[in-house]
């Protein structure tokens, strides 16, 4: 058992760096109408990825959920799929 | 007083004609230049699908008014509050536009000043000093 587990420690792939896609695109400021974007940080069922999966700076994160937030009032995303 | 610049979404139902659409549209217009809003810009996004259904509709015509005041005219609430007893807007947004963009100008200028130096280091001899601007947390 011992054995196993740390053989598993080896990774198979190596983890890619995740990095703020709006940084690396100088995207200043993240609109609420264009739910094109949003929709890429929203799971299936409509809930918002956090910044550990999705890599986002605290900054655009926190306005990216503002934006989803007002984009779910709008109708333009969905507050949940079922 | 200072200028404020507010950003109104709105959807109005899908059912009325083109003509009664502007209708509506006009209607609002007139609601904001009366209390004293200026430079109204109108986007009309067009028909699209609603994400989920509101009321009975599921699409809706998606309409951006832009338009600046100087402060305490009261024009959000008097628009918000002719927008909710109207019974052809399903929904509305206002997002207070001069507030919003002040720290993503900021940061576009820092972005802008750090451009700047990086093609002024790469004209002279190269310096070390390469970090992402807010990039890594």
């Amino acid at each position: 058992m011992r054995e196993q587990k740390t053989s598993t420690v080896q990774r198979r792939f190596p983890i890619k760096k995740r990095y703020c896609r709006f940084c690396a695109e100088k995207i200043a400021y993240i609109d609420y109408k264009n739910p094109e974007i949003l929709s890429r940080y929203i799971t299936e069922t409509g809930k918002i990825l956090p910044r550990r999966i999705t890599g986002t700076c605290t900054y655009h994160q926190k306005m990216l959920t503002r934006a989803i937030k007002r984009a779910r009032i709008l109708a333009l995303l969905p507050f949940v799929v079922k | 007083m200072e200028i404020r610049e507010y950003e109104t979404t709105f959807i109005i139902a899908p059912n009325l004609s083109e003509e009664e659409t502007e209708q509506v549209i006009e209607k609002f217009k007139e609601i904001v230049e009366k209390n004293g809003g200026k430079d109204l810009e109108t986007e009309i996004m067009g028909k699209r699908k609603l994400a989920y259904e509101i009321g009975k509709f599921d699409e809706g015509v998606y309409v951006i008014f832009r338009y600046k005041t100087e402060g305490g005219t009261g024009i959000v609430a008097e628009l918000e509050r002719r927008m909710r007893n109207d019974e052809y807007i399903l929904r509305f947004l206002t997002v207070r536009m001069d507030l919003e963009l002040k720290k993503p100008k900021k940061l576009e200028e820092k972005w802008a000043k750090k451009k700047q130096k990086i093609e002024a280091t790469k004209a002279g001899p190269e310096e070390g000093e390469e970090k992402k601007e807010g990039g890594e947390e």
